[in-house]
């Protein structure tokens, strides 16, 4: 007999495979996003390919583009739910956590291909150079878990708002900095050649942050979307 | 359907204001299975807003709507697996075909259908050439059949429907009628509508005024 957790896990499961076929079919979220995030790194290779860019700007930059690129697909999740007027069916048919972890699922899948192809655009054209890549993986795997999960809890917020506009990434910024400034920290830490032991504080704020908005959004999210 | 349960849909007192406007105030009423209610008013009385609050999609601003099961209350909110609903506002996803709607609809809803199942529910609503079709390419009539498969494959013991025949033709129509009849016989049926052919779908008619 399956269980609740199970269940959970299954419907999750169902809901971003569904995000996933209907993201190729309509391209939306991935269109965007690969158009903001190609542009911008390349931008800025071309912009500094005399004069070079040192390691700590270049973190900077690099979760700078992260961050817009992010914004441009994910507001459009459940955004696009309200619009259609699809989300009336999908709360009839799922549980609130199962849309959650569904959605999130989906948020991150996207992250990790942002974070897939921005990577090597910045290695050629900015010239990153990595000096530990363990600490750099780290940094962007804690820093995409977190920018998911907060990203998915205020597009459902956003959603529900009448004036949709730049209110995601306004009400986002403030959500996402700490995970922001940690991962630039800690991916700073990685591209300097001597920094690496200096990154433990970062690493460990980006851990208690992504914990804490990851559970703090899956308990609200109910309250949210039943809103 | 779950035929061993007793369910009963009871509205005590309902009212519900949007901001300062208040839509409509003290409904009260109770269904028990089987039966069925018709709801009625003018345009702009409130018939959507009180099935989406019956269906838990809407908290009212005044009294509470519920769902019995064996004369104990289930939470409104987690009875959707006892409820489908076909409303003009709600939508299907038009990026996905006919078939993958039906599936992911009946997934989350624990159903593992075989392709036999599948077949006969499209072929039972006319839609049996069209299950590969994008639902966005699909005409509103075949829209609104899809509506009615992705609410009642999982047979509810409740099923609320708003404007139930618009946009279907005569054989559309005839399908409704049939479901409306099965509903009235084996589970609750609440229905909002104007059209006065359509009150005859219910045992009772709540009037909402002014």
């Amino acid at each position: 007999m399956a269980t609740r957790s199970s269940k959970l896990w299954t419907e999750s499961a169902v809901i971003c495979a569904k995000e996933i076929k209907s993201e190729f079919r309509t391209r939306y979220a991935l269109g965007s996003m690969l158009l903001f995030g190609v542009t911008t790194v390349t931008a800025i290779g071309m912009a500094t390919a005399q004069t070079g860019v040192d390691g700590r700007t270049q973190a900077a930059l690099y979760w700078v583009v992260a961050f817009f690129s992010a914004m441009a697909a994910m507001s459009q999740v459940f955004v696009k739910e309200e619009e259609t007027g699809t989300a009336m069916a999908l709360k009839l048919a799922a549980r609130p956590d199962a849309v959650y972890f569904g959605k999130f699922a989906f948020n991150l899948l996207i992250l990790v291909f942002l974070q897939m192809v921005i990577l090597p655009l910045f290695i050629l054209f900015v010239g990153l150079k990595v000096f530990d890549w363990t600490l750099f993986f780290s940094a962007l795997a804690l820093g995409t878990l977190g920018m998911a999960g907060a990203a998915t809890i205020v597009g459902a917020i956003v959603a529900q708002a009448n004036a949709k506009g730049a209110l995601f990434t306004a009400l986002s910024f403030p959500l996402l900095l700490p995970i922001l400034l940690g991962a630039i920290g800690a991916t700073q830490a990685a591209l300097d050649p001597v920094g690496a032991a200096s990154a433990a504080p970062e690493i460990r704020l980006l851990i208690a942050y992504d914990v804490g908005i990851i559970t703090a959004s899956w308990m609200l999210f109910e309250f949210v979307w039943k809103t | 359907m779950e035929s061993e349960h007793a369910y009963t849909l009871r509205a005590q007192n309902v009212g519900h204001k949007f901001g300062p406007r208040r839509v409509f105030s003290e409904i009260s009423f109770e269904v028990s299975k089987p039966g069925s209610v018709v709801i009625v008013g003018r345009n702009g009385a409130g018939k959507s807003t009180l099935v989406r609050i019956l269906c838990g999609l809407l908290v009212p601003t005044r009294g509470r709507a519920e769902i019995l099961r064996d004369r104990a209350v289930i939470d409104i909110h987690d009875a959707r697996g006892c409820l489908g609903l076909v409303a003009p506002e709600l939508q299907l996803y038009g990026e996905l075909t006919a078939l993958e709607n039906l599936v992911f609809f009946g997934r989350l809803r624990g159903l593992n259908m075989t392709d036999d199942r599948l077949s006969d529910l499209l072929e039972s609503a006319n839609l049996a050439g069209f299950a590969g079709h994008k639902v966005g390419t699909l005409s509103q009539g075949q829209r609104q059949r899809m509506k009615y498969l992705c609410a009642i494959l999982h047979d509810p013991p409740l099923l609320f429907l708003d404007e139930p025949t618009a946009s279907l033709d005569d054989s559309g129509r005839e399908y409704v009628f049939q479901i409306v009849a099965k509903q009235r016989r084996c589970g609750i049926l609440v229905v909002a509508t104007n059209v006065k052919e359509e009150y005859a779908f219910g045992d009772s008619i709540v009037e909402i005024v002014d």
